[in-house]
């Protein structure tokens, strides 16, 4: 059987790995990862206490890099995808895409797998930074892939907020801030609204939100869910688990692991329907 | 082989395109023209499949294409008023990635590529990245970037648009070799006289209605019966002006910078009397002839341009 690869992605490959962006990015990206390791190790080092083996390092580096990756790729993601679909249009090749027998959501799909192509690319190169924590022992390869996969979930509900906003507005420029508009809101804002919602909530009525309200509004949130797979593989209940059984009686046991599997339903469904609306958007003949 | 059928295109209350028809044989080349703003680009579009008619019918080889897109990106090849460019492609790349875009076989890519390129005359440019190309490679680049999947139908906004006139030339032979091969070609563009030169057919649109459609001959015949002449005088051009104003057969009295032109019904008397006028009152008469009517004519004489719109 005949591999076929989607044009879309062949071509944007091939034209984003020629550009000097690329290795930039990469260099760049590899150099504030490494950075941020070299800095954690240099603070612990002026410490004396801590100057000697430690096996708490290993979870330390792996939850500080893990977040710092997923923070980084939350800022890059958009700079790639946001243009995808009204830089086709500014550069008036949209129409001609559209002209040929590939479908609007060929189009979407090439578009959002050369984008992720390039964050796999990312992840894949903070593997050697990511490989310091197996020195110390404590996290197994697996745990670093599953963070990885998350991050990749992640990245696909960042993509796909990138290209359905570049669908819906011609401008490359308006759908940039957007973009990056509803992301903040989607990590700023879930908790600055829950915080908000919470206090409200307990001046007017007496009570702080149940269980299952903070389970649904905090999921959503992209560092909440990984918060709760990284509670869940160190085995250190941090600020996710404390946030959610704060105010709330009937905790089930197994609330650490409900967060990053909401969250990665909710990605997984919300990346569906952006990029069936960015298709449907784009597709000749809708005017 | 290509038929419009009362096409019309509406956007809120506005109508774009007003119960279009016309039809265009196999292996004709057909003249697109008009004023800016009167449908031109909006009916192309439909074509190409890429809007949707309000109402009406566009047929290729039967079939009806607003019906089935699949039908438009197989029989439609659509080259439009730009060329759309990536950066960081070659011109081969380009052309291969629009073969894969038109699920072309890659065992078969290779010769559609080299062939079109022989054909437009980029052969030795395969090599060479695209936005490095001047504007007429470009044009012709992008021809032959809409006969990658073979078409019937040749939709061409403007193609020769800002070439410069050996572009322009050159743009026109391959099209003429394109007519030979039995392609249909529907080609919009302003420059008018190029244009008589290559069509079998011209249409002339206003406010989204076919005004008038045939040949240049019939079209010209159609707009008027008068006959056009061209004087030159070396002295008392006012007085010529005044003189020919003044003839009942006269009309349309032109002052160009060297010339003066004139619509005149009658024969060759009535002519002959004009002239004899002229001579009589000291206007020193240099030429005095008649100028072949041309499509620009007809388009002027039939079009009212922005005014029309605007109305």
């Amino acid at each position: 059987m005949k591999l076929s690869v989607n044009p879309v992605l062949e071509k944007e490959a091939k034209i984003k790995m020629r550009s000097w962006r690329a290795p930039a990015l990469l260099s760049v990206y590899l150099l504030f990862l490494s950075g941020l390791v070299i800095l954690y190790f240099v603070s612990r080092n002026l410490d004396g206490y801590y100057s000697n083996f430690d096996p708490r390092t290993a979870l330390n580096i792996y939850t500080m890099l893990s977040f710092f990756q997923l923070g980084l790729l939350i800022f890059i993601i958009p700079g790639l995808t946001s243009a995808a679909i009204s830089g086709e249009r500014e550069r008036q090749t949209l129409d001609l895409l559209l002209c040929t027998r590939l479908s609007s959501w060929s189009v979407v799909i090439g578009k959002l797998t050369a984008s992720l192509s390039h964050v796999m690319l990312l992840i894949a190169a903070s593997i050697p930074v990511f490989s310091i924590v197996f020195l110390y022992g404590g996290i197994s390869p697996l745990d670093v892939i599953s963070v990885f996969l998350f991050q990749i979930v992640t990245a696909f509900l960042v993509g796909s907020i990138g290209i359905f906003f570049s669908s819906l507005f011609k401008r490359t420029a308006v759908a940039t801030i957007v973009t990056y508009t509803v992301l903040l809101m989607l990590v700023v804002g879930t908790i600055a609204g829950y915080v908000f919602y919470a206090v409200t909530r307990h001046r007017l009525l007496g009570w702080y939100p149940s269980f299952w309200e903070s389970l649904s509004i905090l999921s959503v949130n992209p560092f909440i869910g990984l918060g709760a797979l990284l509670e869940k593989q160190t085995g250190h209940f941090g600020f996710v688990s404390e946030m959610l059984r704060r105010h709330s009686t009937n905790v089930p046991h197994y609330i650490e692991d409900l967060p990053w599997m909401i969250n990665i339903g909710f990605n997984i469904v919300l990346s569906v329907v952006l990029l069936l609306l960015s298709a449907w958007l784009i597709k000749p003949g809708r005017r | 082989m290509l038929m419009i059928e009362n096409l019309v295109k509406k956007y809120g209350k506005f109508t774009a395109v007003n119960e279009l028809s016309f039809e265009i044989p196999k292996g004709h080349i057909f003249g697109f023209v008009g004023p800016n703003g009167v449908g031109k680009t909006t009916t192309i579009k439909i074509i190409a499949g890429l809007m949707k008619p309000t109402a009406g019918r566009v047929l290729i080889e039967g079939d009806d294409i607003t019906k089935n897109r699949r039908k438009v990106r197989e029989k439609v090849g659509y080259m439009p008023d730009f060329f759309g460019v990536y950066d960081n492609l070659k011109v081969d790349e380009y052309m291969d990635f629009y073969c894969a875009a038109n699920r072309i076989d890659v065992s078969g890519r290779k010769k559609i590529i080299a062939d079109l390129l022989e054909l437009v005359d980029l052969s030795q440019k395969r090599e060479s990245y695209v936005d490095s190309l001047s504007r007429g490679m470009k044009q012709r680049l992008c021809l032959a970037r809409s006969l990658v999947h073979d078409p019937a139908v040749l939709i061409l906004d403007e193609p020769a648009s800002g070439l410069d006139p050996r572009a322009r030339i050159e743009m026109k032979e391959i099209l003429k070799a394109l007519q030979s091969m039995g392609k249909t070609i529907l080609i919009s563009s302003h420059i008018l006289p190029e244009l008589s030169e290559l069509s079998t057919s011209i249409g002339i649109i206003e406010n989204g209605k076919m005004v008038v459609t045939g040949s240049v001959q019939d079209i010209m015949l159609q707009t008027s019966n008068k006959r056009l002449l061209k004087i030159e005088v070396i002295d008392g051009v006012e007085t010529a002006i005044k003189i020919l104003k003044e003839q009942p057969a006269v009309s349309e009295v032109i002052r160009n910078i060297d010339n003066i032109e004139f619509g005149i019904e009658g024969d060759g008397h009535t002519v002959s009397d004009i002239l004899t006028e002229l001579v009589k009152n000291n206007v020193k008469v240099i030429y005095f002839g008649e100028r072949q009517k041309n499509l620009e004519d007809a388009f002027m004489r039939i079009t009212k341009g922005e005014e029309a719109n605007e109305a």
